[in-house]
């Protein structure tokens, strides 16, 4: 079985939802993972004259302590949350820009937005001029909530197919992060497998180089491979 | 093989001292500028440049030096660290030597070593006063003479120097103070050059360039005893040298903003029409090498360059254009008048279109830099050309700097200067009267009535404006976040109407009584060229409707179709009432949740992957949903929607009470009668409304179905926490659950009643989870607790 991970960010219920997502893909050969963050919860509130809102601040708070560490394949935010003054499209903005400046490892996923009220969604973006923004945001989609069931295993699925090469490299490393590397380009030797993984998360420019050498190490070794048969 | 082997040394003649000294120091002011650097890096809170005694000759005659009986001179006074007599032996007198250098933790402006030497530059004589905290007052004279002309075997090193140890009282009163902690004072005699009133005013002009803003930790004061003809440069005297130039020109220029965050991350824009934002964006950086970095760049028209000679006191030509300072100093001679180092000139001289110089505009930039990425000539004439330096300033079409992302462009500084360019030349230089000849660069009624033919005018295009923004959308910059102010822009363009409308107001204020025949010819083109701007006025106007019209033809037919079309709906979403819009939400939502609910079941079913229990669980989850779609209409008609079902902090004891007293009467057919027991205080608890309702409505049906006419609750608050006790005067619970009560929680488990039909044994499943969710628990307590029938224990957790 495949693992795949995704975030919700939502005001309501998604059980069913994440329910039928997880039987679909299970029957495709994959293991699904969901954490649902409920922007309605008590905690995540503040008292205002016209009453209870959703208090943004907590929100960002929440998602930075507990959500920015983690790997997602995809990250799903609700558009509306009903009378709130606060809207989706305000978080994901936020969550798309911010994970990449704290360079998050969750600013890797494929974010969606979605709704059950697209209309909205549209008037939110057409009349607040935001188009250009969305467009730069780079949000992957927009999804019809009545339709999540089908379009987010379709998604994963074809995700899975395509081919990351930074984030499989990573993903090999943080199988045995405790190894020491030692021999293949000096400005890591003696750093751990773990950190070095760390230094491409962060694209930092050794990570860059240490890719670019490993390539050059890689075409070096099959053109050595193949010598012989030329 | 080496026949023979000689030691040699280098020796340093003591005509070096010329060499790295007023060889390098190429002007007077730079050199006070250095001895400035000097103070500040030797933690002075401030520094007093007095000129004394000076002699003031227009024509700057040297000679006049000579014979003077004035003996001018120049005091350099800081109160900083101050030197000791090792300080003095080892440091001041060891050429090139410069401390900053080896200290690392803290940004100098000077680090070359070669400042003492501005002392020679400016003066023949020098007497060095120093102190150390609590150290000696030391005195060291130079006369730097005995360094000139000298044979080739006169070394530097062997002209002997002396410290002299003064007396506390002696040193106060050579430097003219009445009491020194520590610092140094340098007295600069025997003036190389006259100090005329030009000579001060353009070294004043550099002092208030110097810092950007003279930070609140180091001061400037300049004094002098000097009798000055030049009203202006008598107010610049005996006070604190200021500059806050570029603030009060805000007010009245076109201007940008920009800058690249400490960490080089980004770059932030803005671009200003007196002082009101036009735009901003934020972008990802593209150049590699900066970081720290902020520019603001002033377009100068004729209007504001008349304005800007009155506040600083030379024409704007004559200040300089756009100047780089370097951590808090200025790199001269960037800047300075004559000074093309952005090849503005260049470029201006080149191109057909218009273009800025160096005339055109004035600025800073200030660079941050402690990674040492920019590179300070040693002889002062300004940064060496590596990376950081390209990534700056690149403006040669063939020689652009490499970005990030492999491509080409200018440098940062230049990109914004011509977005300024951009907006100016492209977007608003045309909101005005303008020179068809180009004679004129701005144009006043007067010339308009002197010769009308050549004055033209154009109309402002906010669509203009919205195109160089787009411009600067799809350059080479990453745009993250861009943002335009539409209403500013439109401000504007009132503006310039409503100087239009003055203008002519004017105008017919002083021809009204004429007619058209007593006008003289320049007032009769002058008629003409209003009827023709009338008449674009007209036009414009006339398209306006015509768009307006036709607009309104569309959407006329538009709707006519689809009332054809759509006898029962609307195309468009109706607007509906908050409370609606709410409901509505949650009743999408929840129901999408029932629809999945039965997919997956279906699913499941069809894959033979679920058991009776699981089906049981499914479905009784399932009906939860339905049951709070129901709740929901009901509880629609009763109150404000959103506050009922959202999670909020409400007082349970007084919730329960309004509930069972509003809402009995919907549940079953036996009318349930419903009486209080003792209540509590208040007890806050952050709840759903809509699940508490199913919770209650599930308590009162069981009720009801178990024969009882009357339910009963009753509150207290026990620990903190809040006990319900809910109880009728039905059967009670039966006998086969008395042993083990908890059964009756689980799904599935039911008995008949005696007279009714019994339900789904699912409600008390639910009930128990949705108090969970709140914080709650449930538990029989027996039959006869309170009333005859079933008592049942709700307990709220502590707040």
């Amino acid at each position: 079985m495949k693992n795949k991970k995704i975030l919700i960010i939502d005001d309501g219920d998604v059980e069913q939802i994440v329910d039928r997502i997880t039987s679909k893909l299970k029957r495709k050969g994959f293991h699904l993972e969901t954490d649902v963050l409920n922007v309605n919860e008590v905690k995540f509130k503040k008292g205002t004259a016209e009453g209870q809102v959703i208090d943004f601040e907590k929100i960002k708070q929440e998602l930075q302590n507990s959500y920015f560490s983690k790997r997602y394949d995809v990250a799903l935010c609700d558009f509306s949350y009903g009378n709130d003054p606060l809207n989706g499209y305000e978080v994901i903005k936020w969550l798309i820009n911010e994970s990449k400046n704290k360079k998050a490892k969750l600013r890797h996923s494929t974010f969606i937005s979605y709704s059950s009220e697209e209309d909205k969604f549209k008037k939110e973006i057409f009349d607040n001029q935001s188009l250009i923004k969305l467009i730069r945001l780079d949000i992957h989609d927009f999804f019809d909530r009545g339709k999540l069931t089908d379009e987010v295993p379709t998604l994963i699925i074809k995700k899975d197919k395509e081919l990351n090469y930074k984030l499989h490299f990573i993903s090999l490393l943080e199988q045995n992060p405790d190894f020491e590397f030692e021999n293949g380009f000096p400005p890591f030797s003696g750093k751990k497998l773990k950190d070095i993984a760390k230094e491409i998360e962060i694209d930092s420019e050794q990570g860059r180089e240490f890719q670019k050498e490993l390539f050059n190490l890689t075409y070096a070794h099959i053109v050595n491979l193949n010598k012989e048969y030329q | 093989m080496i026949l023979e082997k000689l030691g040699v040394n280098f020796i340093a003649n003591a005509g070096v001292k010329d060499i790295v000294g007023r060889g390098l120091i190429y002007n007077d002011n730079v050199a006070i500028i250095e001895l400035v650097k000097n103070s500040k890096d030797a933690n002075s809170n401030k520094v007093i440049l007095e000129f004394n005694n000076p002699i003031i000759d227009a024509s700057g005659n040297g000679d006049l030096l000579e014979d003077s009986d004035l003996n001018p001179e120049i005091l350099i006074k800081d109160f900083g660290l101050g030197m000791s007599q090792e300080d003095i032996t080892t440091k001041w007198l060891n050429i090139a030597y410069s401390e900053k250098k080896a200290l690392t933790d803290k940004v100098y402006a000077g680090n070359k070593g070669v400042g003492r030497f501005s002392c020679d530059r400016l003066g023949k004589h020098l007497e060095l006063y120093t102190r150390a905290k609590n150290g000696d007052y030391l005195r060291l004279r130079v006369n730097w003479e005995l360094f000139e002309n000298k044979e080739k075997k006169d070394e530097i090193s062997k002209i002997p120097l002396a410290i002299e140890v003064l007396s506390e009282d002696e040193f106060l009163l050579n430097i003219d103070e009445k009491n020194f902690e520590s610092g140094t004072v340098l007295k600069i005699q025997r003036l190389r050059s006259v100090w005329s009133e030009q000579k001060f005013k353009k070294l004043i002009s550099d002092l208030e360039k110097f810092t950007p803003e003279l930070d609140s930790t180091f001061e400037i004061f300049l004094n002098s005893n000097g009798v000055f003809q030049d009203k202006e440069l008598v107010k610049k005297f005996n006070k604190k040298v200021s500059n806050n130039i570029l603030q009060k020109l805000a007010f009245k220029t076109i201007y940008i903003k920009s800058s690249i965050t400490e960490e080089g991350q980004f770059i932030e824009t803005a671009l200003y029409y007196q002082n009101q934002q036009v735009y901003k964006y934020k972008s990802e950086n593209p150049y590699r090498s900066l970081k720290n970095i902020s520019i603001e760049v002033h377009y100068l028209d004729s209007i504001t360059k008349s304005y800007f000679t009155k506040n600083v006191g030379v024409a704007s030509n004559s200040y300089g254009s756009i100047f780089l300072f370097y951590n808090s100093f200025r790199i001269s001679p960037y800047g300075n008048e004559k000074n093309d180092w952005l090849g503005l000139d260049q470029r201006k001289s080149q191109g057909t279109g218009r273009y800025f110089g160096t005339r055109d505009i004035v600025g800073r930039i200030d660079v941050t830099d402690l990674d040492d990425s920019f590179s300070v000539i040693t002889s002062r004439e300004g940064l060496a050309h590596n990376n950081a330096y390209m990534d700056l300033v690149a403006h040669d079409p063939e020689e652009k700097t490499v970005l990030r992302s492999g491509k080409e462009e200018y440098g940062y500084a230049i990109t914004i200067i011509r977005q300024l360019e951009n907006f100016v030349v492209k977007g608003l230089d045309w909101n005005r009267l303008y020179d068809s000849s180009k004679k004129l660069k701005s144009v006043s009624s007067e010339d308009l009535l002197k010769d009308p033919e050549r004055i033209k005018s154009k109309i402002l295009s906010s669509a203009l404006i919205k195109e160089v923004c787009d411009k600067i959308i799809h350059s080479n910059i990453d745009i993250i976040e861009f943002e335009i102010d539409s209403d500013l822009i439109d401000e504007i363009e009132k503006l310039n109407e409503v100087k239009y409308q003055s203008f002519l107001n004017d105008f017919l204020k002083k021809t009204k009584d004429k007619t058209i025949k007593e006008l003289t010819k320049h007032q009769q083109v002058t008629v003409k060229k209003i009827v023709e701007e009338q008449n674009k006025k007209i036009e414009k106007a006339q398209e306006k409707t015509k768009q307006a019209e036709e607009k309104t033809e569309k959407v006329t037919k538009a709707l006519t179709v689809e009332k054809k079309q759509n006898a029962y709906l609307m195309a468009t979403r109706r607007t509906l009432s908050p409370d609606a819009d709410g409901l509505i939400h949650t009743i999408k939502i929840n129901n999408i949740e029932i629809n999945e609910g039965i997919e997956t079941l279906i699913e499941g079913l069809s894959f033979d992957e679920y058991t009776k229990e699981d089906i049981i669980a499914k479905l009784s989850s399932l009906k939860l949903y339905s049951l709070k779609s129901l709740k929901m209409t009901e509880l629609a008609t009763r109150s404000g929607f959103d506050k009922d079902i959202d999670v909020r902090n409400v007082d349970i004891t007084k919730y329960v009470d309004e509930y069972l007293h509003i809402y009995k009467s919907t549940f079953g057919s036996n009318g349930l009668r419903i009486s209080v027991g003792k209540t509590s205080k208040p007890f806050i608890k952050s709840v759903s409304l809509l699940n508490f309702s199913v919770v209650l409505d599930n308590l009162l049906s069981n009720s009801s179905k178990w024969g009882a006419n009357e339910f009963k609750y009753s509150t207290n608050i026990e620990n903190n926490e809040l006990n319900i006790l809910f109880s009728d005067n039905g059967d009670g619970l039966s006998d086969i659950f008395l042993e083990d009560p908890e059964q009756i929680f689980k799904l599935g488990v039911r008995d008949e009643p005696p007279e009714e039909c019994g339900g789904s044994g699912i409600g008390l499943h639910y009930t128990r989870k949705l108090l969970a969710e709140m914080g709650a628990e449930i538990a029989f307590v027996g039959n006869g607790v309170d009333l005859k029938g079933a008592a049942f224990k709700v307990v709220f957790k502590a707040i």
